[in-house]
């Protein structure tokens, strides 16, 4: 289990160096740069120039790809130019609030998904399972941003049961009840994808699993068939619905920025919307590199816990 | 200087002293401010929707629009717009009381208010203001700010020498007559910032920590969700009457309205126009809109044909429906453009009529400019259209415009970075006109967009290389002119003869749309992008 752990460790090294050269060059390939930016359209040639040497701007791409990524490493992921703070402090307190959403979108997706997709492989072709799948269809071809408007629309303006905006109430004290309060139409938009395809796949993971020896051997002996679901089946067909889970957090931090945006969400969804429309491009490339870096270790520990449900993983490895 | 009581009992607006710019001469001085018309009670947070997070607080630092209002609120300049005003905002004193121009137009000399502090408790005064103009223009202060003097660089790009003669009194001097120099002190990014906070944060860590002499203290950021600000009791043209307020970041158009429909906040600006009709319905909202100093259009290529044709300019300028557009596509948030200047803003001249809609005599001028059969134009864009909301809508429909009159427009979009690259660089052989959407506020600007000494690489707003030595020539005497009003009848003519020219394709001035709960009393919305809530009380 170790060998498996710290081989799949060391293969994150070649990814993040790879994340870190696309992240880097990516943002080297849009026109224009930091000096151009916060010197400002008045500026002279000479005044961006000089910025650009206080930058660092001027020396060699590889020179500067180097510079940057030791000091990513060390923390240091340069200063905001529109609102002149370190990169590192802005995009940690962001992503907190990022994850909070996502977590709580991740838990709502598997609250709905786990006993709608038994409910329909149990009930296979029955008005429950074509319901559900009428459903599911419909919640995964919905815009995050348009099905987010219309919360807003119906359950905030009209009925006034939701905040339509922020994590907590500017007005009045603020604790884990506004903050729930809060989360719920932010996290309801973005668990809408989730919670159908893992709806879809645990359906369709059960039926496998149901049609099981060990299962058939289950019920042969006479288990009732919520035992024989719950005991014998599920653990095995969870398992593709928890990798799969782990790729929809890449959904999850993907789709924070059209979510955050609509809810004013203070994540780093946000944070990178605003970072793009103000050509902010250290926080931008900051931004991106640390999301990438959550969603290769987020695959990682994915992989770990695959591993730990199913031996014929490690043992394969 | 004493405050000016606030609260209940200040109902009308107090000019201590109003604008003598135009008093005629060398010799103009003004003493002025204005009190806020309060109307509501005294105390309460006033929480403003925003369309974006706004930017650090640089005193000196253009961080766009949503930003620079905000230095109006923290900041004071030596000279101001008066921002009470809903339209054509009078130049008036503010940090300084009065001034004295000689006759070249080079020396200001400044007498500035006396007993003003900055929020930390520094007094406000000779070198505190050499300070900050130093520390924008000469290389060798100790804390010289690159961005702040490129960002400066309009009116303090060319200094001879800065000197405090006595504790409060600021001489400036340029090294070329600079007769515009005071509309300029005006702009939001001249506003004068507490040396010791500067000395005390370094100029990395200031912005974080805005310090100015404004009617409101910079309190505290939370980023993404809120950055707070509180009354300046000490004001010198009187204490806001709110305890403060809150800007809350809400840039999807659809919650800022929703927020202020649900109460979550109490004024937002830039209503979106599908949501213009359910605000004005709701009893308890107000919807103004306040006409903008901004001009939408296309800079023609000067320098390579066809667009040298005048016949062919004019002919755009005559092609395009703006009554429609303005209506239509823009909902009513723009009005026909005739000039340079927007109606209700300073600049505007109303004998200037500029071009109608006239197809057929658009076609004619075609003809005429040896084009019969019409002929295919490039015109270049940033991605989205520029400077404008309803940026490639409008495009769209002055694209069939032209096609109806025979001219076959390819619009090409780019990004905001290229675009801006080909701005400074000038327009190209192969391409006939830029789209841009600018901010007209000041005469200066007709200085910048007209001056063929100013065409690139010397700047990048005259980027379609126009050239009229007659406009030259009245452009040049405008800035050795000391009179404001023989100042103002200069740039008239500058405006006329460009329309004549069509040295621009000048198309719609665009207004902003804002909205407040009725408990918000006091809010005056002017005709510009900046606006302050010193004004403001809570019903």
């Amino acid at each position: 289990m170790l060998r498996f752990v710290v081989a799949r460790c060391l293969a994150t090294i070649p990814v993040l160096i790879g994340v870190s050269l696309v992240v880097f060059f990516t943002m080297k390939i849009i026109p224009g740069d930091a000096a151009e930016v916060l010197a400002g359209p008045q500026a002279t040639k000479e005044q961006v120039e000089l910025i650009r040497q206080s930058l660092g701007l001027n020396r060699p791409l590889y020179v500067q790809y180097v510079t940057w990524l030791s000091r990513a490493a060390r923390g240091d992921l340069g200063r905001s130019i529109q609102l002149a703070a370190p990169v590192t402090e802005m995009v940690r307190d962001r992503l907190k609030n990022t994850l909070v959403l996502a977590l709580a979108s991740a838990l709502l997706a598997v609250a709905i998904a786990v006993p709608v997709g038994i409910l329909s492989a149990t009930h296979q072709s029955s008005f429950i399972d074509r319901a559900s799948v009428v459903v599911a269809l419909f919640g995964n071809s919905m815009p995050t941003f348009w099905l987010g408007l219309v919360f807003i629309l119906i359950l905030s303006l009209h009925f006034r049961l939701f905040p339509s905006n922020g994590m907590y109430s500017l007005r009045g004290p603020a604790g884990i009840p506004d903050l729930l309060w809060h989360l719920a139409l932010p996290a309801l938009t973005l668990c809408n994808v989730p919670a159908a395809v893992l709806a879809r796949l645990t359906r369709s993971s059960l039926l496998e699993a149901l049609n099981d020896d060990h299962v058939r051997t289950a019920r042969a002996k006479g288990l009732t068939e919520a035992r024989v679901v719950v005991r014998h089946a599920l653990g095995n067909a969870l398992l593709p619905v928890v990798t799969l889970m782990g790729m929809q957090v890449g959904y999850l931090l993907g789709g924070s920025i059209l979510v955050e945006t609509v809810f004013s969400w203070p994540g780093l969804g946000l944070q990178l919307y605003d970072a793009i429309g103000a050509r902010d491009l250290p926080l931008v490339q900051g931004g991106v590199l640390l999301v990438a870096t959550v969603f290769v270790f987020i695959n990682l520990f994915v992989d770990v816990l695959y591993a730990v449900l199913d031996p014929r993983i490690r043992y394969g490895a | 200087m004493g405050g000016i009581p606030v609260g209940r009992s200040i109902t009308r607006r107090r000019f201590l002293g109003s604008l003598a710019l135009g008093a005629g001469g060398a010799l103009l001085a003004a003493r002025s401010t204005a009190a806020a018309p309060t109307v509501g009670k005294s105390g309460g947070t006033l929480i403003a929707g925003w369309e974006a997070e706004p930017g650090a607080f640089d005193n000196d630092i253009d961080r766009g629009a949503v930003t620079r209002t905000l230095l109006h609120n923290i900041y004071d300049r030596l000279v101001d717009r008066n921002m009470t005003v809903k339209a054509n905002q009078p130049l008036v004193g503010s940090l300084a009381v009065s001034w004295d121009i000689s006759p070249d137009a080079k020396t200001y000399t400044f007498k500035l208010r006396q007993g003003v502090k900055f929020h930390d408790g520094t007094p406000l005064d000779a070198e505190a203001v050499k300070f900050n103009i130093d520390r924008d223009s000469d290389p060798s202060h100790k804390y010289y700010n690159k961005a702040g003097a490129g960002s400066l660089k309009l009116g303090y790009g060319n200094l001879a020498s800065v000197v405090a003669v006595d504790k409060y009194t600021i001489r400036i001097v340029h090294k070329d007559p600079f007769a515009d120099f005071l509309p300029v002190l005006a702009f939001g990014t001249y506003s004068i910032a507490s040396p010791t906070a500067i000395q005390k944060y370094g100029n990395e860590d200031y912005p974080n920590h805005p310090v100015g002499t404004g009617p409101f203290k910079y309190v505290s950021r939370e980023k993404g969700v809120k950055v707070t600000f509180e009354r300046n009791p000490d004001y010198w043209a009187g204490a806001p009457a709110i305890d403060g307020f809150i800007v809350r970041p809400l840039p999807e158009a659809v919650t800022r309205v929703t927020a202020l429909q649900t109460g979550e906040v109490d004024w937002i600006n830039a209503v979106n126009p599908d949501s213009m009709d359910s605000v004005k319905s709701n009893p308890n909202l107000v919807l103004e809109l306040a006409q903008l100093p901004n001009t939408w259009g296309y800079i023609p290529n000067h320098k390579y044909p066809p667009t040298t044709k005048l016949q062919l300019r004019q002919a755009m300028s005559w092609a395009i429906d703006r009554e429609t557009l303005a209506r239509d596509v823009m909902k009513g948030l723009a009005v026909p453009a005739k000039g340079t200047h927007a109606a209700g803003t300073p600049g505007y001249d109303p004998n200037i009529t500029g071009y109608g809609y006239n197809p057929a005599k658009a076609k004619q001028l075609l003809a005429d400019a040896g084009f019969p059969k019409g002929l295919p134009l490039e015109v270049w864009m940033p991605a989205g259209g520029a400077g404008s909301p309803f940026g490639v809508q409008m495009n769209e429909f002055i694209q069939q415009n032209f096609k109806d009159v025979g001219i076959d427009a390819k619009f090409t979009q780019q990004e905001f970075q290229t675009f801006q690259n080909n701005m400074a660089n000038g327009v190209q052989k192969d391409v006939n006109a830029l789209q841009v959407g600018f901010s007209v506020d000041e005469f200066v600007n007709l200085q910048r967009m007209f001056r063929t000494d100013l065409q690139p690489p010397n700047g990048n707003t005259n980027p379609g290389w126009y050239s009229n030595a007659e406009v030259d020539a009245l452009l040049k005497k405008a800035r050795e002119t000391t009179n404001a009003e023989q100042r103002k009848q200069l740039y008239f003519q500058v405006e006329q003869k460009a329309v004549d020219d069509a040295a621009w394709i000048f198309v719609v001035n665009q207004k902003a749309a804002r909205a407040w709960n009725k408990k918000v009393k006091g809010f005056v919305n002017p005709n510009s992008y900046m606006f302050t809530f010193r004004t403001v009380s809570i019903a």
